[in-house]
C-alpha cells in the first residue's frame, strides 16, 4: 500500500506539470497581457514595451515557461505582475478560505445524504422516499448562482438571520465568521448533498437485498445494526469515488460562490488573475487547484483498501 | 427640584447625544460602501475605477467639482488667472499634512508638478532603472497636463504654474473631472519606496489609509490634518469588494452596506422600491454609442457613416428597451448633461428610407454589393448585449448584415484601444463635462485616438478649444466641433445616460457627481 502511495505522488509531478504547460500556453494564446491590465486604455506603447521587458514579457513562451518552472522547483512561485506581491502568500491567504468552504459543503453534503440516503433505500417508494427524492431532483436541477440567490432571499432578506455577503475571519469571533460562512457553504453543499442522497439510495437498494445483509438479518442481527455496519459499509464505495470527484467540482464550484457572496477564497483569486491575465497568480492558482483534485482522487484510491480488504493496490 | 433634575438631564442628553454640526450633520459613524472593482494596487498615479474610489476618499488635489459640476477650490483655497491664461496662481489653504505628517504646502505641490512633467524623477525609478535600464515610467496625468512647463513657489501656501498656450484652457477641467482626477502624494512617502506605497498609499485626503485586504476591503479614518477644518463628519469609511451586482444590491436593501457605488441600469427598478434605500440619478453625462472605425471599411465612405449612424438606428426604441428607459436618445458628441450640449437628435431622425438611399448610392444593397459589419463587444455590461441585438435587427432592415462578437474585457481592449481593428463597437464612455473632456479619444495626436477619426478639421478645433479661455468663446467652438462630427457622420451614438447610484435613505450629504469625482468629505449618517 505504501509503495502504491508513493507511486502515485511521484506520478503528481507529471500530471501536474502537463497540466503547468498546457494552462501556460492556453493563457498566453488569449490576447491581452497584464501589462495592458495594469496600465488600462490610456498609456504610451513604448512604457509598455519597457515594461514588458522589464517583466521578461517580451521573451519566447518557452522561455518565460521555463523560468517560472526554474523558480518553482526552487519554491519561488513569483510575484503577480500587477500588484508585486509574492503569489505564495497571497495563495496562502486564501487557499485556507476555500478549504474551509469546501470541507464545509462536504459536511454538509453528507449530513444530508446519508440520513436522507439509507431512509429512501429502506423504505423505498413510501412518501419518506418521494419526499428525499424529490428534493434531490430539485437540488440536482439548481444551479448554484441561482440556489445562492435563493438562501439569500430566504435567510437573509426574509428571516434577517444570516448576513447576505461578506467575510469575516475567525479572529472576528467563531459567531461572526460562522454566521458568514453558513449560506456559502450550503449553497455548495446542498447540491452535492442531492448527488450523493440519490447516489446512496441506489447503492444502498443494491446492497440490501445481497445474501450477506439477508445473512446477518437471519442471525438475528438489529435491523439499525445490519443497515449500518453490513449493507451501508459496501454501498459505500462508489459514494465515497464520486465524492472524491465532488471534492474536485467544488473547486470549480467555489468561484461561483465565492463571487457572489464576496468571499475572498482561492477561486476569487484566481478568477481575478485570470481577467487580467496576471501569468503568474494563473500559474499558481491552476497549480493548487489541480493539486487538490488530484490528491483527493489519490485521498478516495487510498479509502477503498480500508472499505473493501478485498483490494491490494500492491498487487 | 424639578429645575435640577431638567438640567441633569439636559447635561445628560447633551453628552449622549450624537455631536451635531451647525448645519445639522451628525458627526462620527462607519459609512460602508460595496464597489465592484478592485484595484491592482494603491498608486494613485495609475489608472482603474477601484483605485479612482479610493484615491478619491483618501486624497485631495488643489481644485473638485461642487454638486452643480463647477471647479471649486479643494487644497486650493482661490486662484487668479493671469498672462491670458498662461498662467495661474493658487493660494492653499494653510496648515494641512499629508498622512504623515509631511506639511502640505507649495513645495509639495510643485513637487507633485514636477515628477508628472519628469523634471523630478523618483528615487526608486533611479533605483529601477539601474537594474533594469529599459524600464520606463509615466505618472498618469502627463495626458491631461502636458502643457505645464514650470511650476514655481512663491511663498509657502502659494504655488503658480507656467503652461503654454495650446492646452491652457484645460487645466482646471482636467485637474477636477479628468477620469484620474489630480491627487497628491506625499512626497516623503512616494519618492523611497514604491511598493510600500502601493499598498499603504499616503496622500492629503480627508480619509488616512488604515488597511487594504485585496479583493476584501479597504478602510480608512478620519485624516486630523485634513486642511478643510471640521471636515469630514465620519468617523471611518470602509469599501468591500463585490463582484456580483445583486448582492451588493441585497446588502443594500439588508442594511450592510450604505451605498453602492454603481448601480447597473437592470438593478434600477429594484432599488427603487426597495424600502429604506434611494436612487440617486446624476446627471446625463455619458453617451451610450457605437464606435465605428474611421480608418476601416466600410466607414471610410461617409455615405455608408451617416446612413448608419445617424439615420438607421430607431434610438428611441433601443432607449425604451435595452436601456429600460432611463437614457435620453442623442446624437451629439457632447451627452446631454455636459456643460457645452448641444441637441442635434432632430437632425438625425430615424429614416429607414433615407439611410437605403445612401447606402444605394455608396453601392451597398439590392443591385450592388452586400454589407456585412462586425460588432465586437464585451461581457463587461448586460446591456452591451442587448444593444447589440436591437441594432443587428434594425440593421438587417437595411439590408445590412451584421454579425456580434463578445469577448472578455481584455481582448476587447486591446482590439478597441490598443490595435484599432474593430469594425464596430458599442461603449458606454466615461463622463463628460464639455467636448474636451474625453477629446483624447478623438484627437489625432494624443496617441490614443482609438476613434480612429484622424481628421485635421478636428484637430483643429480640439486645440482652439484648448487654447481658448472665454467659457462663451469655449461652447461656441464645442458647438462647432459637434456639428462637423455629425455632418461626417463619425460618432454613431446612441443616446445619454446618468451615472446611478445608491444609498440608505440616513446616508446624507452625498452627491452624484457622474462617474467624474467620488467625494465622502461632507457625507454623514443620521443615525
Amino acid at each position: 500500500m505504501r509503495a502504491y502511495i508513493i507511486r502515485r505522488i511521484l506520478l503528481l509531478i507529471p500530471t501536474l506539470l502537463g497540466i503547468t504547460m498546457v494552462v501556460f500556453l492556453t493563457i498566453q494564446s488569449i490576447p491581452g497581457d497584464p501589462i495592458e491590465a495594469y496600465l488600462g486604455e490610456f498609456y504610451e506603447e513604448d512604457v509598455a514595451t519597457a515594461l514588458r521587458s522589464h517583466y521578461g514579457l517580451d521573451r519566447p513562451i518557452h522561455v518565460q515557461y521555463l523560468l517560472w518552472l526554474g523558480r518553482l522547483v526552487r519554491g519561488d512561485w513569483g510575484k503577480e505582475v500587477l500588484s508585486g506581491l509574492p503569489v505564495l502568500d497571497q495563495i496562502l491567504e486564501h487557499l485556507p478560505v476555500s478549504l474551509e468552504l469546501i470541507l464545509g459543503a462536504m459536511i454538509v453534503a453528507l449530513m444530508v445524504a446519508l440520513p436522507a440516503g439509507i431512509i429512501s433505500s429502506v423504505r423505498p417508494y413510501t412518501p419518506s422516499d418521494y419526499t428525499a427524492m424529490t428534493g434531490a431532483m430539485v437540488g440536482i436541477s439548481t444551479p448554484e448562482f441561482f440556489g445562492g440567490i435563493v438562501l439569500v432571499l430566504v435567510f437573509s432578506l426574509g428571516l434577517g438571520v444570516l448576513p447576505v455577503q461578506g467575510y469575516k475571519p475567525w479572529s472576528a469571533g467563531a459567531g461572526e465568521h460562522l454566521s458568514h460562512m453558513a449560506l456559502p457553504i450550503l449553497t455548495l453543499g446542498l447540491t452535492r448533498g442531492a448527488i450523493l442522497t440519490r447516489l446512496v439510495r441506489g447503492c444502498m437498494l443494491e446492497v440490501i437485498g445481497q445474501d450477506y445483509v439477508n445473512t446477518a438479518r437471519s442471525k438475528g442481527a438489529v435491523e439499525f445494526v445490519v443497515i449500518l455496519r453490513h449493507a451501508f459499509k459496501n454501498a459505500l464505495i462508489p459514494v465515497v469515488t464520486v465524492m472524491g470527484l465532488q471534492v474536485g467540482f467544488l473547486v470549480g464550484g467555489t468561484i461561483i460562490v465565492e463571487t457572489i457572496f464576496s468571499v475572498p477564497g482561492l477561486g476569487q483569486y484566481g478568477i481575478n488573475a485570470i481577467s487580467s491575465r496576471d501569468y503568474p497568480a494563473v500559474m499558481g492558482f491552476i497549480l493548487v487547484s489541480s493539486s487538490i483534485f488530484v490528491l483527493a482522487n489519490l485521498t478516495v484510491d487510498v479509502l477503498y483498501a480500508y472499505l473493501n480488504p478485498r483490494i491490494r493496490y500492491d498487487n | 427640584m424639578l429645575p435640577m433634575l431638567i438640567s441633569v438631564l439636559s447635561i445628560l442628553f447633551l453628552v449622549f447625544s450624537p455631536i451635531t454640526d451647525v448645519h445639522g450633520a451628525k458627526r462620527g459613524g462607519t459609512l460602508k460602501v460595496a464597489i465592484e472593482g478592485e484595484a491592482v494596487n494603491l498608486d494613485p498615479l495609475g489608472v482603474g475605477f477601484g483605485r479612482k474610489v479610493y484615491r478619491e476618499a483618501i486624497g485631495s488635489g488643489l481644485v473638485r467639482l461642487d454638486g452643480n459640476f463647477n471647479v471649486v477650490g479643494d487644497l486650493a483655497k482661490s486662484w487668479e488667472v493671469s498672462d491670458e491664461g498662461r498662467v495661474i496662481t493658487f493660494k492653499l489653504h494653510p496648515g494641512g499634512t499629508y498622512h504623515d505628517g509631511t506639511p502640505l504646502d507649495a513645495a509639495s505641490v510643485k513637487w507633485n508638478f514636477d515628477i508628472i512633467s519628469g523634471k523630478v524623477v523618483p528615487t526608486w525609478v533611479k533605483e529601477l532603472k539601474k537594474k533594469s535600464p529599459k524600464y520606463k515610467w509615466r505618472n498618469i496625468f502627463l495626458g491631461y497636463l502636458f502643457h505645464i512647463n514650470k511650476v514655481e513657489v512663491l511663498d509657502k501656501y502659494t504655488v503658480r504654474i507656467h503652461q503654454n498656450d495650446v492646452g491652457k484652457a484645460m487645466t482646471l477641467d482636467a485637474m477636477s473631472a479628468a477620469f484620474s482626477r489630480f491627487v497628491l502624494v506625499s512626497p516623503k512617502s512616494y519618492d523611497m519606496n514604491i511598493e510600500k506605497f502601493r499598498r499603504h498609499p499616503v496622500m492629503s485626503g480627508p480619509y488616512k489609509f488604515v488597511e487594504w485586504k485585496r479583493n476584501r476591503h479597504f478602510f480608512a479614518e478620519r485624516h486630523k490634518g485634513y486642511f478643510r477644518k471640521g471636515l469630514p463628519y465620519l468617523d471611518r469609511i470602509e469599501f468591500y469588494f463585490m463582484a456580483d451586482a445583486n448582492q451588493r444590491m441585497n446588502a443594500l436593501a439588508a442594511g450592510e452596506i450604505d451605498i453602492i457605488n454603481n448601480l447597473p441600469i437592470p438593478l434600477y427598478a429594484t432599488a427603487k422600491k426597495t424600502p429604506g434605500v434611494k436612487v440617486l440619478v446624476g446627471p446625463q453625462t455619458m453617451n451610450y454609442a457605437f464606435p465605428i472605425n474611421g480608418q476601416r471599411a466600410p466607414w471610410k465612405d461617409k455615405r455608408v457613416r451617416r446612413a448608419l449612424s445617424c439615420f438607421g438606428v430607431d434610438r428611441a426604441q433601443i432607449v425604451k428597451t435595452a436601456l429600460r428607459g432611463l437614457a435620453k436618445p442623442w446624437v451629439s458628441y457632447s451627452p446631454a448633461g455636459a456643460k457645452d450640449a448641444l441637441d442635434l437628435t432632430a437632425e438625425c431622425p430615424f429614416d429607414p428610407a433615407k439611410a437605403k438611399a445612401l447606402l444605394k448610392e455608396a453601392g451597398y444593397g439590392p443591385g450592388g454589393k452586400p454589407l456585412k459589419i462586425t460588432l465586437t463587444t464585451n461581457n463587461s455590461d448586460p446591456a452591451h448585449i442587448e444593444v447589440s441585438q436591437a441594432l443587428k435587427l434594425q440593421f438587417a432592415k437595411l439590408g445590412a448584415a451584421m454579425d456580434i462578437r463578445v469577448v472578455d474585457y481584455a481582448t476587447w481592449n486591446r482590439a478597441f484601444v490598443r490595435q484599432r481593428k474593430l469594425q464596430l463597437t458599442l461603449q458606454n464612455t466615461l463622463s463628460s463635462r464639455t467636448a474636451n473632456s474625453n477629446s483624447h479619444t478623438i484627437h489625432s495626436k494624443s496617441g490614443i485616438d482609438y476613434y480612429n477619426m484622424k481628421d485635421t478639421e478636428i484637430d483643429r478645433l480640439l486645440d482652439l478649444w484648448r487654447s481658448t479661455i472665454d467659457p462663451k468663446k469655449q461652447i461656441g467652438i464645442s458647438h462647432k466641433l459637434q456639428r462637423y462630427i455629425l455632418a461626417q457622420g463619425y460618432y454613431p451614438n446612441i443616446a445619454s445616460f446618468s451615472f446611478l447610484q445608491a444609498t440608505r435613505s440616513d446616508v446624507k450629504g452625498f452627491t452624484n457627481l457622474g462617474k467624474m469625482m467620488l467625494d465622502y468629505t461632507s457625507v454623514w449618517l443620521d443615525r
